[in-house]
């Protein structure tokens, strides 16, 4: 490789340096308002001399670049007439300027650290206000900089700022500090897995949820205290009215010392011929009923979930399903028709509270015509005529053991009721009185022989089995039918997956004249049930502490917040300069650009002729000694100095005579 | 020296941290384009380190095919760089114990632009004999600041073989097994007198000297006979190189000198001795004159002189099987523990 392909070589690997000083230059011009500059022609005028000089170094004449670049600027001074050019000619022949003098081997060492320098401590003084390019810019001079300080040579380094400084074009920067979105998207996404992985292992072992874990659980057996999991065991979607809901597995009947026990049957939909009549002598419309109550069709699939029992809302009116396996689990899913109930809407308890126990059917057609009026529904598609009839006659008495509650416990449950006249009022006291008490997680009972004396007169905290256990117990101490229920209370205004620590334990109530109602005695805030407050008197007036509209989570956001792309800024190209006169003749107007292309373009052509002509004239006129120094060096150049030795000696020894000696051709 | 070389690094991550602090802090394109910088550094150095790791290329050679133990021979060092980005921070190693270079070559830092090549010319010397790797084994490409370095085997290994010194370091040996011969009435002995091809013969095995080709029997019946002395070669000395499976380049160098020794011992004498090798088989050369020791010396050795490779691990049972058939006095050298055995 010839000495001048090397020097022209390491010229080109330099660019990005000398490009990156022009760029701080000028951010830096225009930022102390210094002159009247428009950003594209003083890059490219810049990056254009850059080149020129490049090829200049084929004809040798590195040493005359400025010439030619006063040359270039005069021809275009001349050709534009304006103020405004001969300004930006002028900046971008000083930062020329600047450049030739730092490529100077002596100065350069120190003469780039300090430049660079510079311009990091004024930036850094004014950082706020720097733009991407500009610090990207300083970024790659440091580089040099520090690489010529570490090493003899730069340039051979030079791909990796070049690389990096590309790289960093492409990455939004922004005025607020980085909110590692993208870090912390990743870390929950591994954390997904993990977590992903721990539920198909643990799934696909204990099938049911373990004890020491909040899941729904077949069993009634008492747990001890448990862990808060968030494992996903179902999905629960539907497009209607989003708001907390009971999603029951089974009922219990008894109590023991180690939980409840004795699976209650599922008493299909008489519940429905029960609540339509309590509708019907209430005098609810079809109106009034959409305040307290919705139909709703929905989609459930099982997820991390193993049960033999179909988890359904506490109103369901049909479940479809294409088969209905024995065990069901993950991928089991099937569609629901139910009916959502705002018990706490002030209609409902109203009806509840002024109903005065006679429950009252009636004819089976009646009803029908009742259910197609105010739901729209084909009632003898739900409950049949033989179902309506049964209905009646609900045995109630197997809800009325309170054999396992102790003397203490009876007591407690008469005092706290006292006063009360309906079976509402006696479950809403129980309910009320229960909410003194401390929820736990962690609370362990398992170890008492009656576990709900024990959490009502002794520990005083538990979780929800213990809650609801003791008040279906008080209940049926008072002569209120009740059944302890266990699944998930489910708030579907956050997500559609049902999540093992929303598993729940609940006690429901028999309401003369109404049916099964679910009471919530748990006191955690997550378990609070609050109206959708809609009802005759609060018509149009819209949700009154409710919180039943539909919200998504906010987006995390990646990254800096507020913006992925680059706020916009004062552009470089476009905005024009800060309180001074632009070039009359707009430079920002399409045919003044092009005029200037032209401008440069010839300018370079003229420029070229006008360096070959210099040459030859220069050379005719030089003496005969300065023509042998001359063409000794383009050989040397050319073939190398050892060669031009050994081929040339002859020449080589006159031309050393001359040059350092001072010989004249004619002695020689 | 070592422990300087965790300073860029620590010198990295501090500076890491500390843009990952500020940024979280502090907004603006400063801020966020110096941690950028800091954390794409990493990957970017890695690509190219890897970029040239590819486009170097080396290339080294010696200017003979046989280098001479401890003498300075030419060798020529070609880098050139393939790739269409420079290269810089290569830097070469070798085994100090093995290569020694005229000019130091080692601890400098190489850069080529791309499309150059450069040749590095000096002069190699070998410390030990016998058939390896020599010059340069490794080469290490760092970064500007020293954080990252590759280091990986040269990918032309420049194959040598040194050949031994001739030396009397086996004579002591031998002479005592020759004084032992003697006293059994032996006519082998360092210092006894020449001894003459006698008129038996025997048809022609490869390695026998030509001198002691039997020509006027050959004129007769075309075939080639070997005169054999006028003792029998029952009393022939044959020495067997049992060579070691996990031989090093110092057991190998020793065994070379010994042999040759042995060789020269007999050719000066102009004694015969038959010594016995392994190289894909059991092969045999005889050596009783300088002509014979000069067809063994070298050409003989690089077959078994070579280190690296796998070494036949029925090698030693062969030679064994083959002394048992061999009359005369047998000695064994056994390479793994550097002794003559009889």
């Amino acid at each position: 490789m010839s000495e001048k392909v090397k020097r022209l070589i390491e010229y080109i690997i330099s660019f990005p340096m000398m490009i990156a000083f022009v760029l701080v230059s000028f951010a830096t011009i225009k930022y102390m308002d210094w002159f009247l500059v428009d950003g594209v022609l003083m890059i490219s005028y810049s990056a254009l001399f850059l080149v020129l000089s490049a090829v200049l170094l084929f004809i040798d004449l590195e040493k005359l670049d400025i010439v030619l670049y006063l040359i270039m600027s005069a021809v275009i001074c001349v050709i534009a007439r304006d103020m405004g050019v001969f300004k930006m000619v002028a900046a971008s022949f000083a930062i020329a300027l600047v450049i030739y003098i730092l490529r100077n081997e002596k100065i350069k060492k120190y003469g780039w650290p300090f430049i660079t320098l510079l311009g990091f401590a004024f930036w850094i003084f004014n950082y706020r206000d720097a733009e991407k390019y500009t610090v990207i810019s300083l970024v790659v001079m440091l580089f040099y900089v520090l690489i010529s300080f570490v090493k003899k040579e730069n340039v051979y380094y030079a791909a990796v700022p070049v690389v990096l400084a590309i790289s960093l074009l492409a990455l939004p920067t922004s005025d607020d500090p980085y909110e590692w979105g993208i870090v912390k998207k990743a870390v929950e996404g591994v954390q997904k897995v993990c977590a992903r992985v721990v539920d198909e292992v643990s799934y696909a072992f204990s099938g049911i949820a373990s004890k020491s874990y909040t899941g729904y659980s077949e069993e009634g057996g008492l747990s001890g205290g448990l862990i808060s999991n968030e494992r996903e065991e179902m999905s629960f979607s539907h497009d209607g009215l989003r708001t907390k809901v009971y999603l029951k597995g089974r009922s219990f009947l008894e109590f023991d010392a180690e939980g409840a026990k004795d699976v209650d049957e599922d008493d299909g939909n008489k519940w429905f011929a029960t609540y339509m009549n309590a509708l019907y002598h209430s005098g609810i419309s079809n109106s009034d009923v959409y305040n307290f109550s919705r139909l709703v069709e929905c989609d459930a699939r099982y997820k991390y979930l193993k049960t033999t029992d179909i988890i359904k809302p506490i109103c369901t009116l049909k479940v479809y399903a294409d088969s209905v396996p024995e065990k069901k689990k993950r991928g089991f899913d099937y569609k629901l028709k139910y009916i959502i109930i705002d018990y706490k809407s002030p209609d409902v308890v109203e009806s509840l509270l002024t109903f005065d126990g006679n429950q009252m059917y009636e004819d089976y057609d009646t009803i029908c015509d009742y259910a197609k009026d105010i739901y729209y529904l084909d009632f003898t598609k739900i409950v049949s005529r033989e179902e309506y009839e049964a209905s009646k006659d609900i045995d109630l008495s197997r809800y009325l053991d309170s054999s396992f509650a102790s003397e203490r416990v009876k007591e407690l449950a008469k005092e706290v009721t006292k006063g009360c006249d309906t079976p509402y009022a006696k479950a809403s006291a129980i309910n009320q009185f229960l909410h003194q008490y401390t929820y736990d997680l962690g609370a362990d009972l398992t170890e008492s022989n009656n576990y709900i004396d024990s959490f009502l007169f002794e520990d005083q905290k538990g979780y929800c089995v213990h809650f609801a256990s003791a008040m279906v117990e008080m209940l049926r101490v008072v002569g209120v039918p009740s059944r302890y229920s266990v699944g998930y209370l489910h708030d579907e205004r956050g997500t559609d997956m049902v999540k093992s620590n929303e598993a729940h334990a609940w006690p429901e109530a028999y309401i003369e004249g109404f049916g099964w109602v679910p009471f919530e005695p748990t006191p955690s805030s997550e378990y609070g049930m609050v109206s959708w407050g809609f009802g005759k008197r609060d018509q149009g007036d819209g949700p009154a502490g409710s919180t039943s509209q539909d919200y998504h989570k906010n987006d995390q956001g990646d990254g800096p917040t507020g913006s992925i792309s680059q706020k916009p800024h004062a552009n470089d190209q476009g905005d024009g300069p800060r309180g001074t006169n632009k070039p009359s003749d707009n430079s920002s107007d399409k045919s003044g650009k092009l005029r200037y292309l032209f401008a440069f373009a010839a300018s370079i052509a003229f420029a070229v002729l006008l360096v070959i002509a210099i040459k030859k004239v220069r050379y005719a006129l030089m003496s005969p000694e300065n023509k042998l120094i001359y063409d000794v060096r383009v050989l040397e150049d050319k073939i190398g100095e050892e060669a031009v030795k050994k081929e040339y000696s002859d020449l080589y020894a006159t031309y050393l005579r001359v040059r350092f000696r001072g010989d004249k051709l004619s002695d020689s | 020296m070592k422990r300087l070389s965790f300073i860029p690094r620590i010198v990295y991550l501090l500076l890491l941290i500390g843009s990952g602090v500020l940024v979280s802090n502090v907004g603006g394109a400063f801020t966020y384009i110096v941690f950028y910088t800091l954390v794409l550094y990493t990957p970017v150095t890695l690509l190219w380190l890897f970029y040239e790791r590819f486009a170097l290329r080396i290339f080294q050679d010696v200017d003979v095919r046989l280098l001479y133990k401890n003498r300075p021979e030419p060798y020529t060092l070609s880098l050139s760089n393939a790739g269409i980005l420079p290269i810089a921070g290569v830097s070469f190693a070798k085994d100090d114990e093995i290569t020694k270079f005229k000019e130091d070559l080692m601890g400098v830092e190489y850069s080529l632009l791309p499309g150059e090549s450069i040749n590095y010319s000096t002069e190699i010397s070998c410390r030990y004999a016998g058939g390896y790797i020599a010059g340069i084994t490794r080469i290490t490409i760092s970064d500007c600041f020293g954080i990252f370095k590759m280091s990986y085997n040269t990918p032309s290994p420049m194959r040598v073989y040194v050949l031994p010194a001739i030396t009397d370091i086996a004579n002591e040996d031998i002479n005592k097994i020759l004084d032992n011969n003697l006293s059994k009435n032996n006519l082998y002995k360092l210092d006894s007198e020449e001894i003459t091809l006698g008129n038996d013969i025997r048809p022609y095995r490869a390695g026998d000297s030509i001198s002691h080709v039997h020509w006027k029997n050959y004129a007769r019946t075309g075939k080639l006979y070997t005169r054999l002395y006028d003792k029998q070669e029952s009393d022939m000395v044959n020495l067997f190189v049992v060579p070691d499976v996990n031989a090093t380049i110092e057991g190998k160098d020793y065994m070379l000198d010994y042999v040759v020794s042995v060789a020269n011992c007999f050719a000066r004498i102009k004694k015969p001795v038959r010594i016995f090798y392994y190289s894909a088989g059991v092969r045999d050369i005889m050596i009783d004159g300088y002509d014979t020791f000069r067809k063994f010396y070298p050409d003989r050795l690089k077959e078994f002189g070579s280190v690296g490779g796998d070494v036949d691990p029925s090698a030693e049972k062969k030679l064994i099987e083959a002394s048992l058939k061999i009359d005369g006095t047998v000695l064994y050298y056994y390479e793994n523990e550097k002794a003559l055995k009889v």
